[in-house]
Order: C-alpha cells, then structure tokens, then sequence
C-alpha cells in the first residue's frame, strides 16, 4: 500500500450545492490543487466537522473534476451523521478535504465500445470516466440501476457527453423493468464492448462480475468500504484478494481494482 | 539556543528531539505521513505493531465509529519481521529521528524470537512491547491482563535484547498501576499506556456486531479522560518514564498528560482525521512551554501531582 499521489490537505471552499434527485445532492469544492491532479475513479476525503463528532472523514467518489473552473465535486445521498452534516454546507464555507486519493480507473488506450454499470450511489464516478472515454473517442454505454424515477441522477449530463444511458428499475419507471443485472444480461446477449467499468453495492458487483467473467468481458470495479485514514496507514479498508488468503486495503490499493484481482 | 532545546526530552537512554511520537498502527511504517509532512519533526517514529510470522488480520468489517471515537480491530496485520527488515527498514534507517518497533507475540517464544532478531538490525532504536495480545498458551488471556504475565513477557524481550525497553500496557485491567510496576522491576526502561479499551457496536437493522472480530479496540477523544487517569495512577507508581498516549488531539491534550507526568506523549486517531496533526500540536505545545517561562519541557511533566 503506497499513495499513487502526494494528496493535498485543503480547506476548500464551497461554490455551489445542488439538490439533483430526491435526496441526491452534488457538493462542489474549489481547489486548483485536487482539481489539476485528479483522475475519474480517484476519492476525497471530507471531514464533516471541525469538532470531534462525528470524527472520521466520509471518503466520496469524484464526481466531477474540472480543471478550468479549478473545482471538483462530489455526488452524495444523506445517509448518517456525516453526511447530514455536509448537507448543510453552504457557497462559501470551507470544507477540509484531502485529496486526490486512491487508485482511480485505467484508461488509457481504450477504444471502440466500452460498457459502464452503475446501481444507485454508484452513478458518482461515471461522469468523469465517460467524459474522458468520449474525447478520446469511445463509444459509450451507461446501464444505471434506480430504485425509483426519483432518484435517478446524470442522466441528461451524461448523455450531454454522448453517452447512451438505459435505466433500470424494479418500479418500471426506466427503460427496462428489472435490476441493472437483468438489464446487463440482456445488453450483453445483443452487444458486445471491449471494457466494462462498474460502480455500485457489493451484491451488485458481484453478479456483474459474474456476467463479464462469462462474456470473457475485462472488468473495472469501484469498490465502497469504511474507511479511517484513507491513506493506507489503519489498514481498515480491506477487500478479500482473488488469490492467496490476503487483502487489499480499498482506500491505497483501491478504490478501482481489475474485477479479477478481487473477492467480491 | 534555548528554543531549540526546550522540546528535547529524554525516555530511557532515548534522545528525542520532541515529546510527540506516533502511536502504534497509526503511522503505518511512516512512508505514507512522509509525503505530507517532515517527519524529522517528529520526537521518533513508533511503527506498526511487527509479529514473528506475517498475518493477515481479521476478517470482515474492521473500523466502526463511535461517539468521538473509532473502534477498529485489525487484528495485527503485517508483513512479518522478515518482511518488515527488508521492506520497511531501508527507508526507516534514512530518517534522522529514532524508529521504535512495536512488536507482538501469542507465546514468550515468539517475544523473545522477535527481541533477538530485532536487536542486531541497525537503525532499530528501541522496542515497544504489545502485551494487549493474547497468551495462547494460557487460555489466550492476554499477556497484559495479570501482573505475573505481563513481567513474564518483560522479562523475556529483556533476556534478548540489549534495547531500550517500553512496555505498553493494556487498560483493560483493574489495577494498571500494579501491572507498571510488575515491568518495571523486570527491567522495562519506560511504559507506554494505554492501548485501545476494548468495545463493541451492533449493527440493530442486522442484529448482530458490527465488526467481524466481535469486538475492537476504542480509541479517539472518547478515551481521553481514562488515559489520562491512568498515566496520573502509574505516575505516582513508578519512576521509569511514562510515554502517554489515549485521544490526544491538541496541544492542551498533549500538556495535560505532561502534566499528569508522561515525558513524552503520542498521537494516534487523531492523525486518521488530521494527517498533519503532529506538527500542529508540536507549534501549540512549544508556545506554551514558552509562555510558562521553562528551559526544557521536561520541567512541566508531573507538575500537576503538586500539593
């Protein structure tokens, strides 16, 4: 476990808070620092406090990186104590981040037809990759899982991009009635890419992973763990090794892993 | 000259440029907090805890928040000690700064196999000894828990090993003071407390424990007032030093636990929230021994135990 990067510890400021879905907010931070060095895949750490409760940093998937406005933003739900106190973050406050962390997605020299699958949350990370993977000329698929209609979130950004969105819910408010797993098995049967990339619940990657194994699909996943330092000092960020009994720790080794080198 | 010496202060035969070092498991083997900042700011490194073998540790869930706190329970991951002289050493021996290897075993043998291989390793400047872990041999009660087994482990590292000596004591114990005082006549050079008390959290949507070890160990602010009590109870127990260590998170923290008598202190979670928390805390605690008007900061430890 070694830092691919010399993170920034920032106290960046707050320019703009959006509500984007139901209860799906985007929080953007200016800092020309994580913003320059920053690749898709990559993660801040955000303390959601100065006091000592809540006490540990919330790591967040970058959800956009834009190296003109000098900002990168993150794509979070309210789901504890730490996310509601980043909720209330407002224009102007600074918020201590630190950043860029972890091992974001390879990309390079990838071409022709690439497959994205996001369920839920997981739909953070896919904005920046499809950005990257559309100027360089790819041609790009994004399967998105929602529970609801609702929560959905990017889909007119990323199809801004180019990309192809199909949503997938069990309520039948997208384009296909089912999981992101019936709508991958059906894509895959009619289609074929050259890369997957996944981000989303454990269960999720899980399958997906399964599904590219038999497609002989080559797979990206992001994976989600609780973290302490995120600078893979705790070692409490374990992912099981596909070989051998060790771990990999998600924050240093991680957040991105070839699916094959993984224990999902 | 005055102001560079004022934060020099001494455990053992140790010379530490600074009372602050690292806990245990909080700095890794120190590479990581090396790129954010100069780590020669520090008074020495005190790396992850080193056992025989290498071990993979726990499985499942291993960190879980608490009020103020973390609870974790790593369960001793490291390479080994083979892997750790190859591995981590190099880098280690470049700093200028003392490195104090924290080392673990599950019997005597492995303690005193770990001090005789740790002591003809250059640029390893003392050892720090977990007795938290478990005595397998013993019911797996850990070696910590009772005088009689803590001096036994003391006194084992001490038969091998020419090097200072610092042994950390559990605080999940009824009467630590008792336990300082059982390594300290079999020849531990200082103590440092306290480890994580032990704790748990269950998870009420799946009604079981969160962590997958059952139980870990909690650390954070939340354990500040208990450390800090226990170092006052050992000091007025022992005379070797004291190293102190239990949520320090400021310079007053840092103060409080000299005053209570600790010559050095360390930090630990502290550093997960705040990676550059240890220069901090070094600017604050200068300032104050300053403005206290000593030579040295040594001349603040225990003041607070005056009548």
């Amino acid at each position: 476990m070694r830092l691919v990067t010399t993170p920034h510890l920032v106290q960046a400021p707050v320019v703009e808070h959006q509500v984007v879905a139901k209860e799906v907010r985007r929080l953007t931070l200016y800092s020309p620092q994580i913003a320059l060095d920053a690749m898709p895949g990559q993660f801040i750490n955000v303390r959601p406090s100065s006091g000592h409760d809540p006490l540990l940093r919330r790591p967040f998937s970058l959800n956009r990186i834009d190296s003109r406005a000098q900002t990168v933003s993150i794509l979070y739900k309210v789901v504890g104590r730490g996310t509601e106190h980043i909720s209330h973050h407002q224009v102007g406050d600074k918020v201590d981040t630190i950043g860029p962390l972890g091992r974001g997605f390879s990309i390079s020299g990838l071409r022709g037809k690439l497959l994205l699958v996001a369920g839920g949350m997981g739909i953070a990370p896919m904005y920046p990759l499809a950005s990257k993977l559309c100027a360089s000329g790819a041609s790009v698929t994004c399967l998105y899982g929602v529970r609801c209609a609702e929560d959905q979130a990017e889909v007119r950004e990323l199809a801004e991009l180019g990309v192809k969105v199909v949503t997938a819910s069990e309520d039948g408010c997208g384009a296909y009635q089912g999981t992101v797993a019936g709508l991958l098995a059906a894509t895959l049967g009619e289609e074929s890419f050259s890369q997957a990339f996944a981000c989303g619940p454990q269960t999720m990657l899980a399958v997906v992973k399964e599904m590219c194994v038999k497609a002989c699909l080559p797979l990206q996943v992001s994976v989600e763990s609780m973290m302490a330092c995120g600078l893979g000092v705790c070692l409490g960020c374990t992912c099981p090794r596909a070989e051998g009994d060790m771990f990999w720790h998600v924050c240093a080794d991680g957040p991105v892993f070839s699916a094959q080198e993984v224990s999902l | 000259m005055a102001s560079q010496s004022l934060m020099q202060t001494k455990i053992a035969s140790l010379s530490l440029q600074s009372p602050l070092l690292t806990a245990s498991g909080t700095c890794g083997y120190s590479q990581e907090f090396g790129r954010l900042f100069d780590l020669n700011h520090l008074g020495a490194i005190v790396v992850k805890g080193i056992t025989l073998a290498p071990r993979r540790g726990n499985l499942g869930t291993r960190l879980v928040e608490s009020p103020a706190g973390l609870i974790n329970s790593i369960g001793l991951e490291n390479p080994g000690v083979e892997d750790f002289i190859s591995g981590e050493m190099p880098f280690l021996r470049q700093q200028k700064i003392p490195v104090i290897v924290n080392i673990s075993g599950n019997t005597l043998e492995e303690y005193g196999a770990l001090a005789a291989r740790l002591n003809e390793v250059a640029g390893v400047s003392a050892l720090e000894v977990n007795i938290s872990c478990p005595n397998v041999k013993q019911g797996g009660m850990a070696f910590g828990a009772n005088c009689e087994s803590a001096a036994a482990a003391t006194r084992v590292v001490r038969e091998h090993s020419t090097l200072p000596l610092i042994v950390k004591l559990s605080p999940n114990v009824t009467d630590i003071a008792a336990i300082a005082k059982s390594v300290e006549a079999e020849g531990a050079d200082a103590v440092s407390l306290i480890n994580t008390l032990l704790g748990m959290a269950i998870d009420v949507d799946k009604q079981r424990p969160v962590l997958g070890n059952i139980m870990g160990g909690l650390s954070g602010p939340a354990i500040k007032p208990v450390a800090l009590r226990m170092v006052w109870q050992v000091f007025k127990a022992v005379k070797i030093p004291i190293v102190g260590m239990g949520g320090i998170s400021s310079w007053q923290d840092a103060a409080e636990f000299i005053l209570a008598g600790a010559a050095a202190v360390a930090i630990g979670t502290a550093s997960f929230v705040n990676p550059i928390i240890i220069p901090e805390i070094h600017r604050g605690l200068k300032l104050y021994a300053e403005k206290q008007g000593v030579r040295n900061i040594a001349e603040l430890r225990g003041l607070a135990h005056q009548s």
